[in-house]
């Protein structure tokens, strides 16, 4: 749903996208490199919380304060369904700044 | 082989096996008789040992008590001090009753409770009619997510929710849906200010309205109390006086017919009394007595029979059985009629019940240690051995002999019907084959 979303906005969505920073180091479940968009669905099942420590997403919240890339994220205890997401990702990229 | 064939052994087996039934029906009807009649002794014998305790200590007083202490030398009545007991618990009632009258929510009741006017229902009324739009309000405004909309301070500058995170937008959407549900307000923040003021003043006035509730409920705790013990001062006399005298009662229940026999000489309305009770007594025991000797242990031998009956039945049921005949002379010891024996029995039981159960003679008694109410109850036709009672009795005054009333009324039909002979009386109810 996700991919949809930002492939229809334009987005060249790639899986599974390494983006390493200062302070962090993680798989992306989606990103465009070339606009430095992208987003991350956090789940339990995936070991995400295991990887996004609070160190770690502070330091990625740090780069996406700086302008350094966008990413939307999103934690699957916070998604009621898909329609909200699906909103959620609308208003996102509506968000980011014109290229 | 001669003798009688499969069928015919079959057919003898469910006739007996209805007889058999036929009877239990017969001792099930005289137990629930019984059961009945021993509920009417019981009521009986109650009223007779509460009046006598009456009659023997009619009043709470220092010389009341000592009378019934004289008269049944049960001295833990005077030591027990039924009158200390009573003041002490008449004090205990008269100060509490004294602590709740001055104590303002029950002095002022009708001040703080009448309806409609009372000071603390008004103020509840009023909070409850301010309340009721605010709680509309509040009621429109539930959402999974307004909670924490208002503690996040979204729709103030205090919101720092970053616009990457999830949570941003769904507080957004909520925010949205709150919003609608208001379609007065412009924005959040002026939907927010009035949720706020509208959570922070049911706060308060809930905490108001717990508080006038629990004045309202003490209040009525201690009208209820009032009552209450004002109800106990005025049975305080009766109640103790009831007290005393079932205690004088659970006394001469455990008392023989000597036992008071010089101490009663001089009052001989309360010696009848005395005998009646115990008459009572004894007429309970024997009635039950009877009950258990004669009809419910023949009624767990029958039973005992049926289920033998009908394991026979089954046998008898079998194929293989088909060709077995049952020897005659076997036959007829195992089919023989026994419903006559059964008859004499019930009547026998009758009119041995019947005698204990209707005499009233109590006033005949002799207070002495040798005296058995069973020969006073039968006018000693009876033998009444087959009690514990009664055979403990003979067993404990070997010498003796019961002296007839010669002006008795004694029915001798009955003691003769209660007496025949029946001599199978302890044979089997069913022959073993």
């Amino acid at each position: 749903m996700l991919e949809r979303c930002f492939s229809a906005a334009g987005f060249h969505i790639e899986h599974a996208f390494k983006l390493a920073g200062a302070g962090f180091e993680l798989v992306l479940d989606g990103y465009d490199p070339a606009r430095r968009v992208g987003y991350e669905y956090l789940t339990t099942e995936a070991g995400d919380r295991v990887e996004l420590t609070p160190a770690v997403v502070a330091a990625l919240e740090a780069a996406i304060e700086r302008g350094d890339f966008h990413l939307l994220l999103v934690d699957e205890l916070e998604v009621a369904d898909e329609a909200e997401l699906e909103l959620a990702a609308q208003r996102f990229i509506a968000r980011l700044p014109r290229p | 082989m001669t003798g009688r064939g499969h069928y015919e052994v079959q057919r003898a087996l469910q006739q007996q096996l209805a007889g058999l039934e036929a009877e239990v029906a017969q001792l099930d009807g005289l137990l629930a008789e019984h059961a009945r009649r021993i509920k009417e002794v019981d009521a009986a014998e109650t009223l007779a040992g509460s009046e006598l305790a009456a009659a023997m200590l009619p009043e709470l007083t220092p010389q009341a008590i000592e009378s019934a202490v004289r008269l049944t030398g049960y001295a833990p009545l005077r030591q027990n001090d039924p009158i200390a007991a009573r003041e002490h618990e008449r004090s205990a009632l008269q100060a509490r009753l004294g602590e709740i009258e001055v104590e303002p929510r029950y002095r002022d009741r009708e001040l703080l409770r009448a309806p409609r006017i009372g000071s603390l229902v008004r103020e509840v009324d009023e909070l409850e009619e301010f309340r009721a739009p605010l709680l509309q309000v509040w009621t429109l405004s539930a959402h999974p997510r307004r909670d924490r909309l208002l503690a996040v301070g979204y729709g103030t500058g205090k919101y720092s929710v970053a616009w990457w995170r999830m949570s941003f937008y769904g507080d957004w959407k909520a925010g949205d849906e709150l919003l609608e549900r208001f379609p007065r307000h412009k924005s959040f923040a002026e939907l927010r200010a009035e949720l706020v003021s509208t959570r922070d003043t049911l706060t308060v006035y809930d905490a108001r309205l717990a508080e006038l509730r629990e004045q309202i409920a003490i209040s009525e705790a201690l009208e209820r109390e009032h009552g209450e013990r004002t109800g106990a001062l005025a049975t305080l006399e009766a109640r103790h006086l009831e007290a005393a005298q079932r205690l004088l009662w659970g006394y001469l229940r455990s008392l023989g017919m000597a036992d008071l026999a010089d101490r009663l000489a001089a009052t001989p309305d309360l010696a009848i009394m005395y005998k009646r009770l115990k008459g009572m007594e004894a007429k309970r025991e024997y009635l039950e007595g009877l009950a258990n000797e004669q009809l419910k242990k023949p009624r767990q031998e029958l039973g005992a029979a049926i289920q033998k009956v009908r394991r026979d039945i089954a046998k008898w049921s079998r194929p293989k059985m088909a060709w077995q005949n049952m020897p005659e002379e076997q036959f007829g010891r195992r089919f023989q009629d026994r419903s006559e024996r059964y008859r004499k029995r019930r009547e026998r039981y009758q009119q041995t019940y019947h005698t204990v159960y209707a005499f009233d003679g109590y006033h005949r008694a002799s207070l002495v240690d040798d005296f058995l109410w069973w020969d006073l109850m039968t006018d000693g036709r009876l033998d009444g051995d087959f009690l514990p009672d009664v055979h403990a009795f003979h067993s404990r005054h070997p010498d003796y002999r019961y002296e007839r009333d010669p002006l008795s009324s004694f029915d001798d039909s009955a003691a003769a019907a209660a007496t025949s002979d029946d001599t199978d009386s302890s044979s089997s109810l069913l022959d073993a084959s």
